[in-house]
């Protein structure tokens, strides 16, 4: 029974990571989505559905061709239109005539997420699937390092290249390190390969910039017209606070001492937006104030077409935007989306924060001389 | 002319309704300017443009910078050998503070987009284009003045002699033709319509474009449709301020593009890759292949300067990016059937 779930990011890695766990070794992983899987994904979903529905829909359409049976997908009471995904996908997909069964994970909570893994487990007992779950968590906060170290290299790499060489061997380097010792040790051993293995141009003074908004699109490089190397080729940091692990990494949460970057933000947040309303809308709010602290210079807020909690941070942004004096560029993605459009937009925004980081720069200086002036004055001048 | 001891900036703005052309001296002053038509054929109309601009000036005038702006920048860049390419915001934002340099507000309104930018304090802070939707541009205004038989050139001048002007609705551009059609067939005069179809592309702007933006005076209206009084006092009235036209309001694009130039000129001195003025007479070739390398079947366009290759892009991985790969064109799968059949 071929299992196979919906193409995610560097997240298909954890996906994966999880399912070989559990002793499922019956994978299809899905192929990138690509110009096929949104017509497929557009021509069986209603229109005016959110654009993540749209590509896992032709995700599992293309998997299903491939000869999958069991779909995995995360299905929650949510706060939004995401509960409703995999119940309409199952009847689109049953009116299609596929064959097949349906797992979903209610992610949002624990003891849920055990029970549905054990089902799908091979014959484990609950300690066994618990140890496969914490493997996966531990394992997903390396993929995040990862996405974090790559986002960041790229643009500052001296020849073109080499930094998605080395995370796609780094990634592998995850999925196949085995063995909670060795897992643990790469926290020490993948920053030192990107360390080592590419050179850097150290003259760069680059911007930073995070990358906030709904998850999927956040994540998935072939819905959002790779917004984070684009970003790069400008030379631009980018960083993304979304993942995951607010959900599975239970060590996390468990301990005391440490906090998830999630509980932070959504803390930033409550003046703003006191309740949770599904999607990233409390993050992507708690966020900006978050990195305008950290001393960061932008934000890149990602959406996609009629996602409603994400609409709602949208129209909060402009009022944070000038409180905090921190520039953010909203952008609407679906599967439609413009590559040239979308560039126009990325260079002129990052044409303003240039702009406006050389005047503060001078603001700053001629705030430093009047002071000096005035030093100087009251001691000669007397 | 007499250019000697002066250095002059060449900018080019190709958009989708119009090209624009600026050359100016090193005081930022625009000495020669050109808008003609794009017409969908942007390496034709660049090369007209040029032809236009070196008619004017001569032969002999030294270009020391040149940049490209737009929608064809990339393109552009290409043809004129551009030391400069930049997206058009910034291009617009720098115009229009060399026009003035209190400005707070601009709002730009083109071929198929239109666009705000926030100015405090001579940076630009903030800016929007429209996303989903292109009504309110200059190419709604366009289609419907060819319906009505009417001149795009007398459009506005029509509108002002009108005092009741009909509600349009301005959400969309199909339904707008509709209803205007609507109005029409009830009788309306063509005058009040047509200053109905301002205010409701004003409305439309000031609701989608410029929302939640903080529209603070002096505010200034430039692009294509600028040209148009019956939208300009359609501003007026609905900001309820002063709106101020520069003088070049239809090549701002490009004058941004030519100070872009200046300033990478002053930046880091060397000598222009502009190709110099016999670009009307050098063929430039286009063609297009798919890739089938991946499902994504990227279109890829390779440019050739008489017959030799300057670029191509399209492909999503990057791979066709490098000139050493020589793309071989496959027998047709039509050419293959006639093979077959004999």
């Amino acid at each position: 029974m071929p299992i196979t779930f919906p193409h995610f990011g560097s997240l298909t890695y954890v996906f994966e990571i999880l399912l070989r766990e559990l002793g499922q070794n019956d994978l299809i992983v899905p192929d990138k989505p690509s110009k096929r899987t949104a017509e497929l994904g557009t021509r069986y979903s209603p229109e005016f559905v959110c654009t993540p529905f749209k590509i896992t829909l032709g995700t599992f359409i293309e998997s299903l061709e491939r000869g999958a049976t069991v779909l995995g997908m995360g299905g929650c009471n949510a706060y939004c239109r995401f509960g409703y995904y995999w119940p309409v996908q199952k009847l689109i997909l049953e009116d299609l005539g596929y064959d097949f069964r349906f797992i979903p994970i209610d992610y949002e909570d624990p003891i849920a997420i055990l029970r549905t893994l054990k089902k799908e487990s091979d014959g484990y007992n609950y300690l066994k699937v618990f140890r496969a779950l914490q493997i996966t968590w531990v394992k997903n906060r390396f993929t995040d390092l990862v996405d974090k170290l790559l986002n960041k290299y790229r643009a500052i790499e001296s020849i073109k290249g080499t930094t998605d060489r080395v995370a796609k061997k780094a990634f592998r380097t995850i999925v196949e390190t085995k063995g909670m010792l060795n897992i643990r040790r790469l926290k020490k051993t993948l920053p030192k390969m990107f360390e080592k293995e590419i050179e850097i141009d150290k003259s760069l003074d680059p911007l930073k910039i995070a990358i906030i908004g709904e998850i999927y699109v956040v994540f998935e490089p072939a819905l959002n017209v790779d917004v984070h190397r684009r970003l790069n080729d400008l030379g631009v940091i980018v960083e993304t606070p979304a993942s995951l692990r607010r959900f599975i990494d239970i060590g996390y949460k468990l301990n005391p001492f440490l906090k998830l970057h999630r509980e932070v933000s959504v803390k930033i947040a409550q003046p703003y937006l006191e309740y949770r309303c599904g999607g990233e809308a409390q993050e992507s709010i708690g966020d900006t104030i978050y990195y305008k602290r950290k001393g960061w210079d932008g934000m890149v807020h990602l959406y996609p077409f009629t996602c409603m909690p994400e609409i709602i941070s949208r129209s909060i942004l402009p009022q944070i935007s000038k409180e905090y004096d921190m520039p953010v560029l909203s952008l609407v993605v679906d599967e439609q989306t413009g590559a040239a459009g979308f560039q126009t937009r990325l260079e002129a925004f990052i044409d303003l924060l240039y702009r406006k980081r050389e005047k503060d720069k001078e603001r700053k200086i001629t705030k430093k001389s009047t002071k000096q002036n005035v030093t100087i004055q009251s001691v000669y001048g007397g | 002319m007499n250019f000697n001891g002066k250095q002059y900036y060449l900018g080019v703005d190709v958009g989708s309704i119009s090209t624009n052309l600026a050359v100016i001296n090193e005081e930022k002053e625009v000495v020669e300017s050109v808008y003609i038509r794009t017409e969908g054929k942007p390496i034709k109309s660049i090369q007209r443009g040029m032809a236009i601009l070196r008619d004017k000036l001569g032969f002999d005038l030294q270009i020391t910078g040149a940049g490209a702006t737009g929608s064809a920048r990339k393109l552009t860049g290409m043809i004129i050998g551009a030391d400069i390419v930049k997206n058009e915001i910034t291009a617009h934002a720098l115009a229009s503070l060399e026009e003035r340099d209190d400005i707070q507000t601009v709002i730009e309104i083109g071929g198929q987009d239109s666009k705000i930018i926030i100015i405090r304090n001579g940076v630009a802070i903030d800016f929007a284009m429209n996303t989903v939707c292109a009504a309110g541009t200059g190419s709604f205004l366009d289609t419907q003045a060819r319906r009505l038989k009417i001149p795009i050139e007398d459009f506005g001048e029509i509108a002002l002699e009108s005092h009741t002007p009909v509600s349009i609705a301005g959400r969309c551009t199909v339904f707008a033709e509709s209803d205007m059609i609507h109005k029409q067939q009830l009788g309306h005069p063509l005058e009040d319509i047509l200053n109905g179809l301002c205010e409701s592309m004003v409305r439309n702007y000031l609701n989608n474009v410029a929302k939640g933006k903080e529209i603070l005076p002096p505010i200034m209206f430039q692009g294509g449709v600028a040209a148009n009084v019956g939208i300009r006092e359609a501003f007026k009235k609905y900001l309820e301020q002063d709106v101020f036209v520069p003088e070049h309001y239809d090549v701002m694009g490009a004058i941004g593009a030519a100070i872009l130039a200046l300033e990478e000129m002053e930046k880091r001195p060397r000598n222009s890759t502009f190709y110099g003025w016999n670009i009307p007479d050098m063929t430039f070739k286009t063609s297009g292949f798919e890739c089938d390398g991946c499902p994504n079947i990227c279109e890829i366009v390779e440019i050739r300067k008489n017959g030799e290759l300057l670029a191509r892009w399209g492909s999503k991985c990057g791979k066709w990016d490098d000139l050493s790969i020589v793309h071989e064109e496959k027998p047709r799968q039509m050419e293959k059937l006639i093979v077959g059949s004999d």
